[in-house]
């Protein structure tokens, strides 16, 4: 604004300054102009010297006009000022169509002024002017060369007496009736006689004159009595002059003639002055009606610019952001309606503006509330203790916190997609598949990793609170690898305490019939030979016990290498329950099988082992009556043999260690049914679970790579 | 710019390409009895037949010869020392074919001469005779630095139709040695 007020403040001097110099140039033009009048100008003059000074005058404040709007349309063109292309356009049309039409008017005049003034003077009045002067002079002729040989003849009379009677001569002869004048003069130009007196007046030219080769002839004296003279020389000091007067009515005829004469021949004289005078006047009314035009041109184009420049300017403030910018200009014509439309339509950005300024406000401190939110959810996830990994819709990595990435031996700065290309994942991935079927089980994992095994619990929830729903979920991963061992030390534990209880148990009767036997071979007793035979039997017996739980314990630690080869499972399966269905009629077997099952490579020794196993758990679980339901159907690239009885079940409390070796909860089992079963499976590509959905007895699930 | 340099190389050569106007040519001096007096002639004063026109059309026109004596300055303005001023007015009488001529110097009339031809009335108002410039008395003797410098003040022109001039021959000079 103080710019802006500044600037008007430049301007507003520039234009004074330029007034008054302006002001002074004209004033120095008339004050030239009144002086050249003064001294200059006559009457001829006069009135095309006050032309000359307001054509000038004209000129002037036009050239300083139109250099002054030319200056100023460049200056405003260089700086590429709103308006200033339209402004000149308008005015150079404003100026051509005031110039152009009376530059050709001016020119047209001219030329027409030009053609008629000649033509003035083309007419037959010059002719008749001049031959009117030509009887004059034919008139004056007669008397010219009547006076030129009377002088002569006189001067040759006079000749003929003695010089100093010369005057009596000449006297004489001037009382002769044909002569009108008669003089006598020396070289020296005196008037030696004269009759009458003061007829002629002598000066030094007419005394040159009349000594001269040619003398004077028909010199003519206008005044009182008008004469026409001429010489003759008598010698080289006296010259005779005879005159005779010009008869007065011819005198009146020539006089009148020669003035109509003169008058026309001043007019013709002065036709240029005429002509002047007429083009000055023409381009002093041309020079007003381009002043006017371009000062009506200059008006109408600021008017019409004004608010053309004033909406140009807004527009350039608008664009800039200054939304607060108002056009001060009002008019009752279209462009005042469109200064109206323009200040509404900043108006209501301005309004929007400022809404859009509210709500981005909002957003941003909604924004900075989500931003300490997610802060604060990521050092929340950050601190807890169980790797969290975010998985998107179509199951891919989103993100995962540090402790994920430390439980996955993920570098910290690595992004978690990377994670996909660790051979971990794929177990993972396994885990992530079955528990999208049932999404509120955990799934328990064992990773090797380079340097160790990882127990890991996975979970998956998806992210859905109440009505609200996210395509995607969470895996919650919990490294369990230290509880996992602490139960597997307890596990241990306890088969090492079952072991010295299981050895320890035939150790006794062993040591008591050796004990009876030193007894009875001590005391000689007569039932020695009967102890010794009880002795050693209870004693082969107890060792073959412990030998057989040694072989199965070897058998453990050394299964047979397998060997695969393609079968039907269901025929398998069916001939592995058929010698159980004859032993035990009381437990009912139930077997379906899919159709169209494909053929898949096993052992088939090792894989009867295992149902054979399994069976045996089931009856003796159910105490040899029961249903054992067995389905085999084909699910994703496994087969799945589901085996269900209607025994007790399997407490919770067992289920994650009963497949661990030499855990039993039989008493005289030696832990290593379900092991050995679980490694033949592992060792077939396929794994054993505990079918948590099942709730009426215990449930098995094995899977078999197809 | 190379293009308003060959705009005034041509319109300087069409000026030079003119006719010269009229001139003034064999100024001559001579010192007598302390004073100078100057004689020159005027070339080509008749070349406008406006002129001759102007003269026949029996108004009074008039030559005026402006003559002066300056002395020449380093580095400033000439100083004039002398000065007189010669009009020559004819006036022709149609009714008796003769020109009246009357000479001024310094607006006193010197001589009055009647002629009865334009040749010599063309002679006449070309030629200033011996005018007697001034008294010599305060000049430097034996200087070269004076200089005598004349011009002919011709006629009432106006310049492009708008600017009232006088068609002048501009001033001519020639140095003079004072005695």
């Amino acid at each position: 604004m103080e710019r802006e007020e500044y600037k008007n403040a430049i301007t507003k001097r520039k234009k004074g300054f330029y007034n008054i110099v302006f002001a002074l140039v004209t004033i120095t033009i008339f004050i030239l102009g009144y002086f050249l009048y003064k001294n200059w100008a006559d009457s001829l003059t006069a009135p095309l010297v006050i032309l000359a000074i307001f054509n000038s005058f004209l000129l002037l404040t036009l050239m300083y006009v139109l250099l002054r709007q030319v200056i100023k349309g460049y200056l405003e063109w260089r700086r590429a000022k709103e308006g200033a292309k339209i402004r000149t356009r308008l005015l150079t049309a404003f100026i051509f169509l005031g110039l152009l039409p009376s530059l050709l008017l001016l020119t047209g005049a001219i030329i027409m002024i030009e053609s008629a003034v000649e033509s003035w003077f083309r007419l037959p009045v010059h002719t008749i002017n001049e031959a009117g002067q030509k009887l004059v002079d034919s008139s004056l002729n007669i008397l010219r060369e009547l006076s030129y040989e009377r002088a002569e003849g006189i001067a040759q009379q006079v000749k003929s007496v003695p010089e100093n009677l010369y005057t009596s001569f000449i006297f004489h002869i001037s009382n002769s009736r044909d002569i009108d004048a008669i003089c006598l003069i020396n070289s020296k130009g005196e008037i030696l006689f004269s009759k009458p007196e003061d007829s002629i007046a002598i000066d030094r030219f007419k005394t040159e004159k009349i000594f001269s080769e040619t003398g004077l002839k028909g010199y003519i004296i206008l005044g009182k009595n008008s004469y026409v003279f001429s010489s003759a020389k008598i010698n080289n000091e006296k010259a005779v002059l005879v005159g005779y007067l010009f008869p007065e009515d011819l005198l009146e005829e020539a006089r009148f003639i020669s003035e109509n004469q003169k008058l026309y021949l001043q007019a013709k004289s002065e036709r240029k002055v005429f002509k002047i005078s007429m083009i000055s006047s023409f381009l002093a009314l041309t020079l007003a009606v381009v002043f006017a035009s371009v000062w009506i041109g200059t008006r109408l184009t600021k008017e019409i610019n004004k608010p053309l420049q004033l909406l140009l300017e807004g527009t350039e403030e608008v664009s800039k952001g200054n939304l607060e910018h108002k056009i001060d200009y009002s008019a009752k014509d279209e462009i005042g309606q469109v200064v109206t439309s323009f200040n509404a339509m900043v108006e209501d950005l301005l309004k929007s503006k400022r809404e859009i300024e509210k709500s981005t406000e909002e957003i941003k401190a909604a924004k900075e509330s989500a931003e300490k939110r997610r802060n604060y959810i990521e050092v929340l996830m950050e601190s807890l203790n169980v790797g969290i990994v975010s998985l998107g819709a179509e199951g891919e990595i989103v993100s995962m916190n540090k402790k994920a990435k430390e439980f996955l031996e993920l570098s910290p700065k690595a992004p978690p997609q990377k994670v996909v290309t660790l051979p971990s994942w794929i177990t993972i991935r396994d885990a992530i598949n079955d528990l999208k079927k049932r999404p509120e089980e955990k799934r328990e994992i064992v990773l090797t990793f380079r340097d160790e095994v990882k127990v890991m619990v996975i979970e998956m929830v998806p992210l859905t609170r109440e009505e609200v729903s996210y395509p995607g979920s969470i895996l919650i991963i919990e490294d369990i690898t230290d509880l996992s061992r602490t139960q597997r030390i307890a596990a241990w534990q306890e088969v090492a305490q079952r072991l010295a209880h299981e050895i320890k148990n035939p150790l006794t009767p062993i040591r008591l019939s050796a004990q009876r036997i030193r007894k009875k071979l001590r005391d000689n007793a007569t039932d020695l030979n009967e102890a010794i035979y009880e002795g050693t039997t209870t004693i082969e017996r107890e060792v073959e016990s412990m030998m057989a739980m040694v072989d199965e314990f070897s058998r453990f630690a050394r299964l047979p290498e397998i060997h695969l080869k393609p079968g039907n499972i269901g025929e398998l399966v069916l001939s592995a329950t058929l010698p159980y269905q004859n032993a035990y009629p009381k437990v009912l077997f139930s077997l379906t099988i899919s159709e169209n099952l494909p053929q898949i490579l096993f052992d088939r020794e090792q894989i009867e082992r295992v149902f054979k196993n399994l069976f045996e758990n089931s009856i003796e679980a159910m105490k040899m009556a029961g249903e054992i339901k067995v389905s085999i159907f084909e699910k994703e690239k496994n087969i799945v043999i589901s085996i269900k009885d209607t025994g007790p079940g399997i407490p919770k409390e067992i289920r994650t260690k009963m497949f661990l070796p030499y855990f039993s909860t039989k008493r005289k089992g030696t832990g290593l049914g379900l092991a050995i079963v679980a490694r033949i499976l592992e060792e077939h590509g396929g794994k054993i679970e505990i079918d948590n959905e099942y709730n009426e007895g215990a449930g098995i699930l094995i899977y078999l790579p197809r | 710019m190379k293009k308003l340099f060959f705009v005034v190389i041509i319109f300087l050569l069409s000026v030079s390409a003119f006719p010269k106007g009229p001139e003034i040519e064999d100024i001559s001096y001579f010192f007598e009895k302390q004073h100078i007096f100057v004689s020159f002639f005027l070339k080509e004063g008749f070349l406008n037949k406006d002129i001759v026109e102007a003269i026949d059309s029996t108004k009074p026109i008039t030559f005026r010869y402006e003559i002066e004596l300056a002395k020449r300055k380093t580095l400033w303005i000439d100083k004039t020392i002398l000065r007189t001023t010669i009009k020559k007015t004819v006036q022709y009488d149609n009714l008796t074919h003769q020109y009246e001529i009357t000479i001024f110097q310094d607006e006193k009339v010197i001589e009055k001469k009647s002629l009865t031809s334009i040749d010599e009335v063309t002679t006449e108002l070309s030629m200033v005779k011996e005018v007697n410039l001034g008294s010599t008395t305060d000049l430097s003797p034996g200087e070269n630095v004076y200089y005598v410098r004349v011009q002919a003040i011709l006629f009432k022109g106006f310049f492009l139709l708008l600017f009232p001039n006088d068609v002048d021959t501009g001033w001519k000079e020639k140095n003079i040695k004072t005695p």
